[in-house]
């Protein structure tokens, strides 16, 4: 996992996604959210450090499983691919000044 | 004028029957760390076969499937030019058709895929369908199974179950569709360490 950022980035995502659609599940009786393990389920898509999830919110979800030293390793870990980490501070700029131009808005 | 009698009749009891020739089978992991263990068994184990793995979301699929094909890239001595496709809602059709040609295609090989292709799609002969997350909708479980074991072939339906949903096999049993547990030992008994 200490080889790209792309699999902590998408890893991350799929633990938010998977988590949700656990709480959406249609036979709710045996599959509670409650009894989730958060940790565990963290370990299965090799996350170190888990994003924090809105729905949820009060019941017991921080989870942190690496040691200090292991987390300064985990933020030098770069992209694979550069071409990717480039398009990510372009759609973060983006994001920017379109939060910027709907907050004018709605001022206006 | 005559009388006549109009019987109702419950609309079959079986409406979703399992085929003939499908092993329907489930194996109860202790974390869900240990059903990814026994998913890389299962495809080390049916590495010359077709198999389908289906997971709940797209984005599950997404990461999941760059870990399966960069471990086995990386072992190329073991598993030959195996090939690993995804399939997900949210690509362009002209990819997904690209992929799902592939793989219909091929003679071996593995689909990572959400329930998009859980109904209506043909593929020939697919030898295994692994379930790692149990479907949001039951009904999607027998559509999910039903890939498999097409045409009077055999085939096999694995559902990777965690301990705190074993219930579920009692829910599909109500249903009248049964599972067993799987009596392969050599998948069931095996350490995580001999993988690597």
């Amino acid at each position: 996992m200490l080889v790209d950022k792309d699999f902590i980035i998408k890893g991350s995502r799929a633990y938010v996604s998977f988590v949700r659609s656990y709480d959406e599940h249609k036979v709710s009786s045996i599959f509670k959210t409650q009894d989730l393990d958060f940790e565990e389920v963290a370990r299965s898509f090799f996350l170190f450090k888990v994003p924090f999830i809105k729905e949820l919110k009060g019941k017991n979800q921080s989870v942190v499983i690496a040691t200090p030293e292991e987390l300064k390793q985990l933020e030098a870990v770069e992209f694979l691919n550069k071409n990717q980490a480039n398009m990510i501070s372009q759609k973060i700029e983006q994001d920017k000044e379109k939060s910027k131009r709907r907050f004018f808005q709605s001022n206006v | 004028m005559g009388f006549f009698w109009l019987t109702v009749k419950k609309k079959g009891d079986n409406q979703h029957e399992v085929p003939k020739g499908l092993e329907n089978s489930y194996i109860k992991c202790d974390s869900r760390l240990q059903k990814l263990f026994l998913l890389m068994k299962l495809i080390f184990k049916n590495k010359g076969k077709k198999i389908i793995v289906f997971f709940n979301t797209c984005h599950e699929v997404s990461f999941y499937h760059k870990l399966f094909s960069r471990w086995i890239g990386d072992r190329s001595q073991v598993y030959g030019k195996l090939q690993v496709q995804k399939i997900t809602g949210n690509m362009d059709q002209t990819k997904r058709v690209n992929n799902l040609n592939a793989f219909s295609l091929a003679e071996s090989g593995i689909m990572v895929a959400t329930d998009v292709i859980a109904r209506g799609i043909d593929f020939d002969h697919v030898d295994l369908i692994v379930q790692v997350d149990v479907p949001q909708d039951p009904s999607f479980y027998i559509h999910r199974i039903g890939r498999t074991a097409r045409k009077g072939l055999e085939g096999h339906a694995i559902l990777l179950l965690n301990k705190n949903e074993a219930d579920y096999v009692d829910y599909m049993g109500e249903k009248q569709i049964p599972l067993q547990e799987l009596s392969d030992s050599e998948v069931t008994k095996f350490k995580p360490a001999e993988l690597t």
